[in-house]
Formats: structure tokens, C-alpha cells, sequence
């Protein structure tokens, strides 16, 4: 392999860099989403007033969000009992508003229509020797917690004599477990403030920013230079380019260009984050907990640049691969697929930043970047196993590069025909 | 003009349905949200019991019922609270639970209680005040009443709770199956619109079919894509049911689900497809380029995803009025009435008034994505930018 002239290579990142620093479209995404963010962030600290506010209540009174959220937290019960003891017995708890009695289920469906309550339990006349309960509810939708509370107020119709404590605990087991939290010892000091904080969501929410800023770069970044190669395989350009730079250079200077215009929109993006960050934690708890040290950032710009190099080697091939960019859609969801996973498991991702799965995506070029990031963000990771990430990601991002260098060939870019797999393992193993 | 529009048709859907694009969503899809279900259920349940580390119980002092619970799961015996304490102060436990003699537990611990050991911890307590209750009472007292589930509209009509999640899973997958067929097969029609317009080969068809019949035809091919492609889900979806009676899903929650009204949204179903379709028609017509063309019909199919962002509203206030007039609306009733329909008793007017409403949308978008189509045939693609640019002073 021929090495590319440099002073070529840097031409074509420049012409790259320059044009799409003036598409609107970056120049939409990488300012006006922090002016967006700005705007909603501080609309939402200052509690507005007047118009939105009044606005934002009609529509949540139209769309009844604040009954939603009621009768999801406290269901009032509509109660038609024929059983002994009726309706009003002795049994039934004296704090318990939450039950209303109806002498029959018309009444009681008549209420349940009006949205007097939200669920209506019809007891049996028979009841506890045939013990089906029927609930009414408006809809199909499985119950929330008015199944339980009903469960409880009926057995105590079954044993009316059961000792409180007895009761309390049949019904209400959790308010029996007294938790006495502890200072954890040294050893799992940061292993418990990752427990601590895994519970807090709006840690959660931040510490997923923190790994969608760095993402949506990588990809942002990738996904222009997919589009200039395919832009220029429709328009024929490639062909006047390849008469006097190899394709070799071309990739380089590609790669190096639009990674400039990432880096430049990380740095953005990631000051403005710093930024809200130190305002926001006068507001919210848990952004003064999220650590940035300079050593993290560093890494976070590591991360950045291998990450975008393996990403982009990637599209850069899809890119030389298909023929146009409307036909790229497919190719580039496979490629992209593995970039997800941490998505799809964040939870336990979030609970356990040091598990098995934390560390093993940590370790997986593809995800490397993402999981690696909140693990870093939620505490300290040793040193071996930042080093073995990052050493692994270097060694994906060359390989993919050296994978890309071979599909970015000359009779690959000017190839016009569709893209099948055959011809796609072909290509990657030197035989076209 | 109709034969035209057959071999419009028939080619539309014969380029397609051997297409890879086609191919690749029609058994990619299912199988894609299969594996991200299931990654997302196995890490929600997976973090639900995670713990950084082991949790502990003290053994001794525990009542029999309490300690046969306890002894049945995870947790690591301790013989004393001592032996606990250090291993505790050691870090090799995360926390641990004594019983306190008086029906409950004291948790000493470094680590928020994981909802796992909670649950364990509740279930041996209820067990101990079990345990406490006349042998003759004890089954009752445990489980009070077997709650069966009926609208208010008709309360002989009972199902159990694992019919109701089923229930509820089929009411959201029929729509989005619908939604994702129609916005496939629409996306397919606004780029060949476009792109023949822009390679100006829709000069040559007009030349030998008339534009109602150009537009008809693969109007209605692309309707059979999205056909085809909903006959394979549904076919799937059968597969997968009578391998999951084999394993030992219950027949009797198969047999409860409102199959005669899954049938019943196919109304709905090809009122939004036509409706949908004839709005990107119209807009891949009047853009002419097949890039912006496609990011219209983005926002045009807005109506069809906006009822899933109020799934609560359609679930839990399914008669309220903003769910009544998502069900009514062309634009949004494709995917909220069928929702409804599948989880409630919708009143018969509301039901015939929403099908009417779609099918006379649907007939005055196809007229008018036809006039759109003579109108704009011969004009070149609308440069938006260049007409605000040209119209700000």
C-alpha cells in the first residue's frame, strides 16, 4: 500500500472541514441545540407565568393528566357488597376514603361513567364461600393498585378478629422493614456511591446526556462523511477527484476533516454542557454529583477520536459500497446496530456501571465509548481496564480503517451498480 | 384507464415485494423488536435484583415460616448479628436483615435495599403472620378473592388478569403494526413520486397514462405491499402462537382476545393508508425531490404516531372527550380508534362516525392529490428556500 501525500490529504480535510462548518444544517444542530436546551431549561427553572402556563394547564386539563396521575396514585374504589356485613360492615378500615359504597351496580356504574371513581368492585351475596370478585373498570387496562387495597379490606371480612399487627403485616409487609443505612466501608466506598446514585433519575438522565452528547458527535460526524462520498458518486465529482488524488488519500482526508468538524462540535456541545452542569447543580442534586474531572475529559476526547475513527472507517465504506444514499439506509442500520446495545440495557447498565455487562461493553470497540464514558462519569474504574478499553478501541479503529481503505478503492467508487452482500464479502476479501 | 391503472399497480408491487428494503423490514423488523424486548425486559428484570454485592440474613431467632422463605433464596445465612456485622464491615455483604421478633426485619446495610431482597424480606413476613392465622382460615386469609375483570358497559363478560395484559399487548401491537406498514409503503410511493418527477419519467408516462390512473395505480400497489407485509406479521404472530399454546400458554387467554375486532381495525387500517398516501402523493408531486419529499412525509405521518404519545389518555380515560376526538380525527383515529376499540366499549355513532369521516378524507385527499398531480407535473421542483429567500425584501 502506497502511503498518501500528506499536503493532498490535508487539502481534501480542509475543503471538507470549510464547507460543512457552513451547512446549515451543522450550524442549526451545533448551536441551535444548546439555544433550545437553554430555552426549554430555563423555562422549566422559572416556573413560567401567564400565557404558557395557562396554556399548558388547558392542555393538560384536556388531555386529564392530573387525573391520570391521580388515579394512578390513589384509585378511588366504588364497593357494591350483597354479602353479609354489607357495604358500611365494621371490618372495613376507618381511614380508608379511598371506598365508596353503592347499593347496586347501576348506581354504581352510573358513578363509574362520570369518573366519580375509577374502578368498582361487585362482591358476591355469597362471598367468602364463592369468593369471585368482579372489578368494572372503563377499560381493558390491567389494574393498578385498587386490586390490592380490595385483596386487603376483604381479608379482614375473613378473620374480623386478626390481631393489628397481624393485619398490618398481611397487608403492608414493607412498612415492617426498618433500613439502617450505614457509611460503607473503604474498600466499596465508590462502589456504593454508584448504588446510591444508580436510584436517582435524574442522575440517570444526566449521565445519559453526558453519553448521547459524545454519540450524537461520533455519528454526526460520520453519517457527513457517508454523505459526501455517496453525494459525490451520484454527481460524478468522484471521478474528476480520482484523476488526481488516490483513493487512499481521499478516505484520509475525508476522515480527518469531518473528525475536525466533530471535535469542533464536541467542544461546543461539551462546554455548554459544563456550563449547565455548574448552573444546574445550584438547581438539581445530582449534577454536582456527576464527576468531570481533567482526566475524564481527556478521556472523553480519546473516546471521541477513536470512537469516531472506527465509526467513520464504517460509513466510509458503506459509503464507497452503495450506490446512491437513499439505498445507504440498510447497510448503515447494520453497521450502526451495535452502537444501541447499551441502550437497550441501560438500566442494568445504570445499577451496576461495574457489573459483568458493564465491563464487558466497556471493553467492545462499538461500545467502548458510550458504556466506558458512564462508567467514568459514575465512578472511579481501574486504570487496566480504561487502558485495555482504549487499547482494544485503537486496534478496532485501525483494523476498520485498514477493512475501509480496501473497500474505498477506485473500482468501488465509480461502481454504479446496487450493493449485495456476496459482492460486499467479495470486496472485503481482495476478490473484486 | 383501469387497465392502466392495474399494470401501474401490478408493477409497483412487484418491484417492491422482491426489493431487499422490503425483504429486510418485513422479517428484519419482527426479529429486531424481539431482541430489543427482550434485551430491555431481561435488563429491567436483571436490575430490579442487582446488587453491587451479596445480601445477608441472620438465621437465628427466625420464626419457621419466615426462615423456609428465606433459606429458599439468594440471600447468605449468618448464624449471629455479629458474624453479620463483620462481614458487613468487610465489604463482603451489602447488607443484612435480623428479625426484629415482632413480625418485621431491621436491615443494616451500606447499599439501598435492592427491590429483590425487599420482596423476599415481604414475603417471609407475610408468611410468619400467616402462620399465625386458624388453620381453617389460612387459605382465605392468604388469598381473600379471585378477582375477575368486566367493562361497566358489560359486566357478564369477565376475563382473568393474564387475559387483560395480553389484552393490552395486542391493543398497542395491531396499531403500531398498521403504522409501520403504512409508513413503509408511503415512504416507498413519496420517493418513486419524487424520483420520477425529478428524472422527469413521469413525462414519459403521462404521455401513455393518464395521471389518475398513474397515481391510482401505485396508490393501490403500494396498499397490497402493505398488505403483504401485515399478512406476514400476522402470519408470524400466529406461528408464534401455536408454538406458545405448545409451551404452555394458555389456550383460554388466546381464545379472549377480541379477534373479530383486530379484523374490524382493518377498516381503519386502509382509510389511514389511503389518506396517508394520498397526502404524500400530493407532496412528493409539488417537492419533487426525493430527499425533502421523504422528510415531508415525515411530518405528515405525525397524526399516526401522536395517539401512541398519549397511550395513557387511550388506556385509562378511553371515553374522555380528547380520546374520543383522537378516535374521530382522519389523521389520528387510524391508530386511536382501533386502540379504543380493542380496550373498550366504544359507542356504535362514534365508531361509524370516525369510519365515515376517514373514508370521505380519504376520497377528497385522493381528488385532490390528483389535482395536485395535473398541476404540478410539467412545473419544476419547488426550491422553498430560494421563494422565502426571493420573498423577504
Amino acid at each position: 500500500m502506497t502511503l498518501p501525500r500528506w499536503p493532498r490529504v490535508a487539502t481534501i480535510a480542509g475543503r471538507e472541514f470549510a464547507w460543512h462548518l457552513r451547512r446549515k444544517s451543522f450550524l442549526l444542530t451545533t448551536f441551535g441545540l444548546p439555544v433550545v436546551g437553554l430555552i426549554v431549561g430555563g423555562a422549566t427553572l422559572m416556573v413560567g407565568t401567564g400565557v404558557a402556563v395557562e396554556v399548558g394547564a388547558a392542555v393538560g386539563r384536556a388531555l386529564e393528566v392530573d387525573e391520570l396521575r391521580r388515579s394512578a396514585d390513589a384509585p378511588r374504589i366504588g364497593w357494591v357488597d350483597a354479602a353479609d356485613g354489607g357495604a358500611g360492615d365494621a371490618a372495613a378500615p376507618a381511614e380508608d376514603d379511598a371506598f365508596r359504597a353503592f347499593a347496586d351496580v347501576d348506581d354504581a356504574g352510573e358513578a363509574l361513567a362520570a369518573g366519580e371513581v375509577d374502578s368498582v368492585f361487585v362482591v358476591p351475596p355469597d362471598y367468602p364461600r364463592r369468593h369471585d370478585v368482579v372489578r368494572l373498570a372503563r377499560s381493558w387496562a390491567p389494574p393498578s393498585g385498587d386490586v390490592g387495597a380490595v385483596t386487603d379490606r376483604l381479608r379482614l371480612r375473613v378473620w374480623p378478629d386478626a390481631p393489628p399487627e397481624v393485619s398490618a403485616a398481611m397487608v403492608r409487609p414493607q412498612q415492617r422493614i426498618d433500613v439502617d443505612l450505614v457509611a460503607p466501608p473503604a474498600n466499596v466506598a465508590a462502589e456504593a456511591e454508584a448504588a446510591a446514585g444508580a436510584d436517582d433519575p435524574s442522575r440517570l438522565m444526566l449521565v445519559l446526556a453526558v453519553g448521547l452528547l459524545l454519540y450524537t458527535t461520533i455519528f454526526t460526524a460520520s453519517s457527513y462523511l457517508m454523505q459526501s462520498v455517496t453525494t459525490e458518486k451520484e454527481n460524478r465529482v468522484i471521478e474528476v477527484l480520482l484523476t488526481s488524488v488516490s483513493p487512499l488519500e481521499l478516505l484520509v482526508g475525508k476522515v480527518t476533516g469531518l473528525g475536525m468538524l466533530g471535535g469542533l462540535q464536541l467542544l461546543i456541545w461539551g462546554g455548554f454542557g459544563l456550563l449547565s452542569l455548574n448552573v444546574g447543580a445550584v438547581f438539581i442534586a445530582a449534577a454536582a454529583t456527576i464527576r468531570f474531572g481533567p482526566t475524564v475529559l481527556l478521556l472523553a476526547a480519546v473516546y471521541f477520536l477513536f470512537g469516531y475513527l472506527f465509526y467513520a472507517s464504517l460509513m466510509g465504506a458503506v459509503g464507497a459500497l452503495v450506490p446512491s444514499f437513499q439505498e445507504s439506509g440498510p447497510l448503515t442500520f447494520v453497521v450502526l446496530l451495535p452502537a444501541w446495545l447499551p441502550f437497550f440495557v441501560l438500566e442494568l447498565l445504570m445499577r451496576q456501571p461495574n457489573g459483568t455487562l458493564g465491563r464487558a461493553l466497556s471493553l467492545f470497540p462499538p461500545t467502548a465509548p458510550l458504556v466506558m464514558m458512564l462508567r467514568l462519569s459514575s465512578g472511579p474504574v481501574p486504570v487496566w481496564e480504561v487502558a485495555l478499553s482504549l487499547a482494544l478501541l485503537v486496534a478496532g479503529a485501525a483494523a476498520v480503517l485498514a477493512l475501509a481503505a480496501r473497500v474505498f478503492a477506485t473500482n468501488q467508487l465509480l461502481a454504479g451498480e446496487a450493493f449485495n452482500l456476496r459482492r460486499g464479502v467479495a470486496v472485503l476479501m481482495g476478490r473484486s | 384507464m383501469i387497465r392502466a391503472a392495474v399494470r401501474v399497480a401490478r408493477f409497483e408491487y412487484m418491484r417492491h415485494v422482491r426489493s431487499k428494503q422490503f425483504l429486510g423490514t418485513t422479517f428484519g423488523m419482527p426479529v429486531f423488536m424481539l431482541l430489543v424486548g427482550g434485551f430491555a425486559a431481561w435488563s429491567g428484570s436483571t436490575a430490579q435484583n442487582a446488587t453491587a454485592h451479596p445480601w445477608g440474613y441472620v438465621g437465628a431467632g427466625l420464626p419457621p415460616a419466615a426462615a423456609d422463605v428465606l433459606a429458599a433464596t439468594d440471600l447468605r445465612p449468618f448464624t449471629d448479628v455479629k458474624t453479620a456485622a463483620a462481614a458487613l464491615a468487610a465489604g463482603t455483604v451489602g447488607g443484612y436483615a435480623a428479625h426484629d421478633g415482632a413480625l418485621g426485619f431491621r436491615v443494616t446495610a451500606w447499599e439501598p435495599l435492592p427491590d429483590g431482597v425487599s420482596d423476599a424480606l415481604s414475603e417471609a413476613i407475610r408468611a410468619e403472620a400467616l402462620s399465625a392465622a386458624p388453620p381453617a382460615l389460612r387459605a382465605a386469609f392468604d388469598e381473600p378473592a379471585t378477582i375477575v375483570y368486566a367493562l361497566a358497559a358489560a359486566p357478564s363478560h369477565v376475563r382473568s388478569a393474564d387475559t387483560l395484559w395480553a389484552t393490552l399487548a395486542v391493543a398497542f401491537a395491531v396499531p403500531l403494526a398498521l403504522t409501520l406498514a403504512v409508513l413503509f409503503s408511503t415512504t416507498l410511493l413519496v420517493t418513486a413520486v419524487a424520483e420520477e418527477k425529478a428524472n422527469r419519467l413521469i413525462e414519459c408516462l403521462a404521455t401513455s397514462v393518464a395521471p389518475l390512473a398513474l397515481v391510482g395505480g401505485k396508490v393501490v400497489g403500494l396498499g397490497l405491499l402493505a398488505l403483504t407485509q401485515l399478512g406476514i406479521w400476522a402470519a408470524g404472530a400466529a406461528a408464534a402462537a401455536v408454538v406458545g399454546l405448545r409451551l404452555g400458554l394458555p389456550g383460554a387467554t388466546v381464545a379472549a382476545m377480541p379477534w373479530p375486532t383486530v379484523a374490524l381495525a382493518g377498516i381503519w387500517l386502509i382509510g389511514g393508508y389511503l389518506v396517508q398516501a394520498a397526502l404524500v402523493v400530493g407532496l412528493g408531486i409539488a417537492i419533487g425531490e426525493p430527499r425533502e419529499a421523504q422528510q415531508v412525509a415525515g411530518f405528515a405521518s405525525l397524526g399516526l404516531v401522536l395517539p401512541f404519545s398519549l397511550a395513557g389518555l387511550l388506556v385509562f380515560r378511553p371515553a374522555s372527550p380528547a380520546a374520543v376526538w383522537l378516535s374521530i380525527l382522519p389523521l389520528t383515529s387510524p391508530v386511536a380508534m382501533p386502540i379504543r376499540l380493542l380496550l373498550s366499549a366504544v359507542p356504535l355513532q362514534q365508531a361509524v362516525l370516525s369510519a365515515a369521516l376517514l373514508a370521505l378524507t380519504a376520497v377528497l385527499a385522493l381528488w385532490a392529490a390528483g389535482a395536485v398531480f395535473r398541476w404540478a407535473m410539467l412545473r419544476p421542483p419547488i426550491r422553498w428556500r430560494r421563494r422565502v429567500k426571493a420573498a423577504l425584501p
